[in-house]
């Protein structure tokens, strides 16, 4: 079954072209990466279906694996509130475009694992004088 | 015209920017030690990294993306992790020893203790890196480091017998006294110091950092192909003058204020004061490049939004890492451990590690989904290949060498 | 995969720290005990000789003081470390016992001689460098004839 929100006919290698993509909010912004896939078995029947993008909270530490992977993934889950159980989930039907990266038609500050960055932003960067100026 | 103006900012930028404290050390060492016996190795180092970072950059340049922001994506998320790995603690020992590096330039022109320069350099690297503009910066530090041509000026004055000279550069030999084991050591040291991953990391951030596209690759073959040549000749001359001056005397190089002499016993006082300012931008420049490398690395490999392209506060987790990486390498610092020592451990290690960094951008490059028709030609995939197994040979002997050697002493 | 990882890990782990140990042992026998002492006595004639040019750049009026202050007590700490490190050592044997005194002498009258010139380029009297440096030669000389014996 191919991806529903894809453009039309076009197959991908999963492991090749999503995985591990760069994620991409609807400015541009860059968003965490594709750490892993959840597949679910449509209840009506019928072989596997990619139903979310799943990123950041311990999402990559769990697909690594091994003992110090849960332990990363352990960790990761404590340090962001939220729920506890559950990995970042971009659902499929938010995807808007996949190619170099995957764009999505979400704010970066919408998606699950925007909390740390947040954290950081108010908890230490913004108190920086000049945090809002462009250094570039 | 402008495109001339551009091409030759670049150029100088990258000469003036391409020497570092590994390069001074090294340079320094290895002539006072081997004469010109091992300047085979620098241009070796120069033409490595000429190959990858023109990979590197037209990686950037085409897909809009660094470099090491692929090689998750490309090789998967363990090998990345790996790479990242070896890749931050490097840059990271590379930043701690350039810290180094600017407080003992730092020294030499005040005579006050180096350590107490070291707070001071972190916070004024971490200064610029938070205020500056990113093409001001390269192009101040770059330029600034162009006044180390004094010292192709000393050299010249100090009326050397360059056949003799020309004669140890085209005939590399093991002096007497000296082992083959430390030849080798040394020879893998300096192609380490040539060859440091953070220069690729960095060029190919930079890139997106200027919004490079297809229109400047020109550019990117200007910068690599005549401002590092030109860079590694200013190393060579470093080690040109302590072959000069001190290989007769049978000194060996230890400390920063050697490094600077041979242009103070030639140029004077002038020459002096200039060699210092291009010791302290050569370092500086450096300490940014490798500061915001231990952002860039760890950021491009999780997806956080990394640069200074945007406003600090929209990539807060990148800043931070920078921050935390300069406390860090300032706190090191201030245990007093030996600047030169933590230098050569980092250029020895960087040499051990360059299969795992330089193998990607070789894959990377060829891969025509970025690409696109830039993907590398034949020449590059030939050059690139000879050099991964140059590498991977250099990456096996390097710690059964340090081993032996006793890192060279 | 990742046990390979591991391993290399350790292996590369293992060999940076066995390269950055300097613990000198008790030396075994009086061969290797007189090629340290001649090798201590070419680090500290590298450290005599440095100073004599940094006295002579400073002589000619081609260094400022801040430099020769900086240069001349890296001279001096080079020295001095490296005659502290032979110091620490063992002596094999009671046969070695007079080496070891002719070299400590050497590297003494050596060290003291780079501390005076240390002490006056810090107080910034560089015109009085290199009357004070005169003595540096013939240490060198001496340094250098025990190095060619020993070594």
């Amino acid at each position: 079954m191919s991806d529903p929100s894809a453009p039309p006919g076009r197959e991908l290698l999963l492991a090749l072209q999503l995985l591990d993509r760069q994620i991409v909010d609807r400015h541009g912004k860059l968003a965490g990466k594709v750490d892993d896939l959840e597949i679910s078995l449509p209840s009506g029947g019928g072989p596997p279906v990619v139903t979310a993008l799943l990123t950041g909270r311990g999402a990559l530490a769990d697909r690594l694996g091994g003992r110090l992977g849960r332990f990363a993934a352990a960790l990761s889950r404590r340090l962001v509130a939220g729920d506890r159980e559950r990995p970042g989930r971009v659902p499929v039907s938010r995807i808007a475009d996949i190619g170099n990266h995957v764009t999505v038609a979400l704010d970066a500050d919408e998606m699950p694992t925007y909390a740390v960055e947040a954290a950081v932003r108010h908890g230490i960067v913004e108190h920086i004088p000049g945090s809002g100026v462009k250094g570039a | 015209m402008n495109k001339v103006l551009g091409i030759t900012l670049g150029i100088l930028t990258a000469m003036g920017g391409f020497v570092d404290i590994g390069d001074i050390v090294a340079n320094s060492e290895t002539g006072a030690r081997f004469g010109l016996g091992l300047a085979w190795a620098v241009v070796v180092g120069v033409i490595g990294i000429c190959v990858f970072a023109e990979m590197a950059g037209r990686v950037a340049a085409v897909s809009g993306r660094p470099v090491f922001d692929l090689v998750r994506e490309r090789l998967g998320a363990k090998v990345g992790l790996v790479n990242l790995l070896a890749s931050f603690f490097i840059t990271f020992l590379t930043l701690t020893a350039e810290i180094g590096g600017i407080a003992l330039a730092l020294e030499l022109a005040s005579d006050v203790n180096y350590l107490l320069w070291i707070p001071v350099a972190g916070l004024a690297v971490w200064l610029v890196i938070w205020r500056v503009k990113f093409e001001s910066m390269e192009q101040i530090f770059g330029l600034m480091g162009l006044v180390l041509v004094v010292m192709a000026v000393a050299l010249w004055r100090l009326g050397p017998d360059w056949s003799d000279l020309a004669h140890q550069a085209a005939h590399p030999a093991v002096p007497h006294g000296e082992g083959h084991a430390t030849y080798a050591f040394w020879a893998i040291a300096l192609f380490g110091a040539a060859m440091t991953p953070y220069e690729v990391f960095f060029f190919s951030s930079g890139a997106v950092e200027e919004g490079w596209s297809r229109r400047d690759l020109m550019l990117n073959k200007a910068n690599v192909f005549i401002g590092f040549p030109l860079g590694g000749v200013l190393s060579l001359t470093l080690m040109g003058l302590t072959a000069v001056v001190f290989q007769p005397a049978a000194v060996s190089v230890g400390s920063l204020s050697q490094s600077a002499l041979p242009v103070s016993l030639a140029v004077g006082k002038l020459g002096l004061a200039l060699v210092i300012i291009g010791f302290f931008a050569a370092t500086f420049g450096a300490a940014l490049e490798t500061g915001l490398s231990c952002g860039y690395t760890i950021s491009q490999y999780f997806g956080w939004p990394w640069g200074k392209r945007v406003r600090p506060r929209e990539a807060a987790r990148f800043h931070l890492l920078v921050l935390v990486a300069l406390g860090v390498a300032v706190g090191v610092g201030l245990t007093a451990v030996d600047p030169i020592k933590v230098t050569e451990y980092s250029i020895v290690l960087s040499a051990a590690a360059l299969p795992l960094t330089y193998l990607p951008i070789l894959l990377v490059a060829n891969d025509r989904d970025y690409m696109g028709e830039s993907a590398n030609r034949w020449l590059s995939n030939l050059l690139g290949s000879v050099f991964l197994v140059v590498l991977v040979v250099v990456a096996a002997v390097t710690i059964p060498l340090m081993i032996v050697t006793k890192a060279g002493s | 995969m990742s046990r390979v990882v591991r391993w290399l890990a350790l292996v590369a782990a293992a060999g940076t720290l066995a390269g950055c140990t300097r613990i000198v042992g008790p030396v075994r026998t009086a061969e290797d005990y007189e090629l340290k002492a001649a090798s201590t006595a070419d680090a500290v004639l590298s450290g005599v000789r440095t100073a004599e040019l940094v006295v002579d750049a400073a002589d000619r009026g081609r260094a400022f003081a801040s430099y020769v202050a900086v240069a001349l007590d890296d001279a001096e700490g080079d020295a001095s470390g490296a005659a502290a490190t032979f110091a620490s050592l063992q002596p094999p044997g009671p046969s070695s016992d007079q080496l070891r005194d002719e070299l400590d002498a050497l590297t003494s009258e050596a060290t003291d001689a780079l501390a005076t010139l240390r002490i006056t380029a810090r107080r910034g009297d560089l015109d009085q460098l290199a009357a004070q440096a005169e003595p540096l030669a013939d240490i060198a000389d001496r340094l250098a004839a025990f190095s060619e014996q020993h070594g």
